[in-house]
């Protein structure tokens, strides 16, 4: 402890560490008093994995969709609305927005020219959007047997280097 | 002065209580926002979108309690550097991630808009500190 004329203060050292553990020793009780306390590592691979089964759908890192780009017979599926597809997108990329699966789906699958003997790529965003999963499932509904999801979407693309297109 | 010291360490204490609610609340979408940051490696998510929201209550509650201000205001600073650095980093890798400042809903995206805000937050907690630390010194 300092002393600063008559006046003891605490080390500034001494409250940052206090600050510190009270704020972790409360996320520790907090945590084991919820009904479902959640887990201090999550495997976030798994857990995309486990959502996409749960909805029937395969899923694709990118890295490996990236193996797929340009290969006979493989379409990527953009999820998202045409204004974000028309900044940037996976290249060679077709845009079917999630909304069309509130309408005649086939129909609008099929004018992009994607047949049910194509492998379909579908993304969206981010991790955080579900709009590829919602879209894969109702394309799998509709009678589109090959739909596999990459849930890492656009940005994960961009972090292994996928090729992309379109504006900024 | 003093009043208007007072005034700002209320107010920044209320704004970090304020934004530790829905991250406390929903655990694990914060923890997917964090993840989309892509900064931290994924074994190291889920611990720290637990245990900062409480450490935003700590210093909340220290702001308006006055106890440890010191060690709160400064808190508060870094806290505020690092939430301003990890969205200027997601902007620059052109990552369209949400903010997860106030809320973990989808409607708080990455804008112009939450620079500008935490940016005000940061000012607040400068003046805070400066204010904290030079009443420390002349008691």
């Amino acid at each position: 402890m300092a002393q600063v004329g008559t006046r003891w203060l605490t080390p500034l050292w001494l409250e940052l560490a206090v600050i510190l553990v009270l704020g972790a020793g409360l996320s520790v009780a907090m945590n084991m008093a919820r009904t479902e306390p959640v887990p201090w590592v999550i495997d976030f691979a798994a857990l995309d994995k486990r959502d996409a089964l749960r909805r029937g759908l395969e899923t694709i890192e990118p890295h490996a969709a990236l193996t797929m780009l340009g290969k006979p017979g493989v379409v990527f599926v953009d999820a998202r609305t045409a204004e974000e597809f028309a900044g940037q997108r996976v290249a060679g990329a077709k845009n079917l927005p999630q909304e069309a699966m509130y309408g005649d789906l086939d129909a609008a699958a099929k004018s992009l020219g994607l047949t049910t003997e194509d492998r379909i790529v579908v993304y969206c965003g981010n991790l955080l959007c579900d709009k590829s999963k919602e879209l894969a499932e109702a394309l799998r509904t509709a009678g589109f047997p090959y739909v596999t999801v990459m849930p890492e979407g656009l940005d994960g693309w961009r972090t292994v280097g996928g090729p992309m297109e379109g504006g900024a | 002065m003093r009043t208007l010291g007072i005034l700002a360490r209320l107010a920044l204490g209320i704004i970090f209580l304020a934004a530790a609610w829905d991250k406390i609340v929903d655990p694990m979408a914060f923890a997917k926002i964090m993840r989309n940051y892509q900064i931290l490696p994924d074994m190291a998510v889920a611990g720290v979108a637990l245990v900062l929201p409480w450490i935003e209550v700590v210093v909340g509650m220290c702001l308006l309690t006055g106890c440890m201000a010191r060690g709160a205001a400064l808190s508060a600073c870094l806290m505020m550097a690092v939430f301003l650095s990890a969205m200027a980093w997601a902007q620059h890798k052109g990552i369209a991630t949400q903010c997860g400042c106030f809320t973990t809903k989808a409607d708080d995206s990455i804008s112009m808009v939450t620079f500008i805000r935490d940016g005000s937050i940061m000012a607040l907690a400068l003046l805070v500190a400066v204010d904290v630390f030079v009443r420390a010194r002349r008691a």
